[in-house]
């Protein structure tokens, strides 16, 4: 819910969710590439979501390959990042992230995309 | 009750700015947060006020079914929050989870797995229709058909009821976050559509559940849903008669 410009995060249940994703890094880089769920929007348009190239990402960093994974998805980082912080028991329980800061991220996360496809 | 910043106006509605000078509202001392969507609850009464406002949280405590405190637990009058507590907006991780003023809010992983039940059920009408598919294209057009009718009846059945055949087995109900009643067939159908949202978006919407604080999906931001944990029922694929 977006309360006063601010999304609230429910960081108690995301060990688990964390684990799979760190995990799920590591052994896609061991994987063919190509293995993951495709897009719809980009399957159907052609334009890519500002979620695209996560998968790419940290199947990247899994393998170790940071730029490579920075090259697909710079958001990738940062959700691998949040992934192991978690996991550590480093995360509050509750974060508060203003919304104007989300909205950059994504929508800079989104122009990426777009330019990677090249349709900008 | 929200006070504008600019003008002072006191008012009891939702809206998003004050409507006798656009200024915006600040809470005071009310247990509902209008900005989380919450309007008057229709179903259990508002918690009692507790002590002076503002000094405590503004909502939770007190309220049936928020939190799964021992039985006979109360707070003591005067009680107030330990140091460093975030109050809750209408809503607030307790011991038993997160839960708004209408239940403990359900999880993301027995959300999913209500939903493999019911996938699990068009999945054997979609076997069916394979199966004929190879006797006629026209048998498997109709089965496609009725794999359609179903999937718009349970979407129906959430709205009318709040459940569908898998949130019966798994104990969750769909709930608009307004009245605490289950949507309406028709507003169930559209909330069906709008997990359209969900999965453009790389899928992620779905996953909305596993870190927002009212634990919604993308849909039901957009409709004003929640999903709540009720007792666990047998599983029919019509609702039950009360």
């Amino acid at each position: 819910m977006i309360t006063a410009a601010r999304y609230e995060v429910d960081a108690s249940h995301l060990r688990v969710p964390a684990a799979g994703l760190v995990v799920g890094g590591l052994v896609l880089a061991h994987l063919p590439s190509g293995v993951g769920l495709p897009c719809p929007l980009r399957a159907v348009t052609g334009v890519p979501c500002p979620f695209c190239g996560l998968t790419t990402a940290v199947r990247a960093l899994g393998g170790g390959h940071l730029s490579a994974s920075l090259r697909a998805a710079p958001l990738g980082l940062l959700v691998f990042a949040a992934a192991a912080v978690t996991l550590a028991g480093m995360a509050p329980k509750r974060i508060r992230l203003p919304v104007p800061a989300l909205a950059a991220v994504l929508g800079g996360e989104w122009i990426f995309e777009l330019a990677r496809f090249h349709l900008i | 009750m929200r006070r504008c910043t600019a003008c002072g106006t006191e008012t009891e509605a939702n809206d998003a700015v004050c409507a006798q000078c656009g200024g915006s509202l600040e809470t005071v001392g009310a247990p509902e947060t209008p900005a989380t969507g919450y309007g008057p609850p229709e179903g259990p009464p508002p918690p009692p006020p507790q002590g002076a406002p503002g000094s405590l949280p503004p909502a939770s405590f007190g309220t049936p079914g928020g939190y799964t405190q021992p039985p006979g637990y109360a707070p003591p009058p005067g009680y107030a929050p330990p140091p460093g507590y975030i109050p809750p907006q209408g809503y607030g991780a307790g011991p038993g989870g997160p839960s708004s003023q209408y239940g403990t809010l359900a999880d993301w992983g027995t959300r999913a797995l209500g939903y493999l039940i019911d996938f699990a059920l068009l999945f054997v009408l979609i076997i069916v229709g394979i199966i004929l598919g190879r006797v006629t294209v026209a048998l498997q057009l109709l089965v496609d058909l009725v794999v359609f009718a179903a999937g718009v009846y349970l979407a129906v059945q959430v709205g009318q009821t709040g459940q569908s055949p898998g949130m019966r087995v798994m104990g969750l109900k769909c709930i608009g976050t307004r009245t605490g009643q289950p949507i309406g067939g028709g507003l169930g159908f559209v909330r069906a559509i709008a997990h359209f949202v969900d999965s453009i978006i790389c899928y992620v919407g779905w996953l909305f559940p596993l870190w927002d604080a009212q634990r919604q999906t993308l849909a039901d931001k957009i409709m004003n849903t929640i999903v709540v944990v009720v007792p666990k029922q047998g599983l029919s694929l019509t609702p039950p008669k009360t």
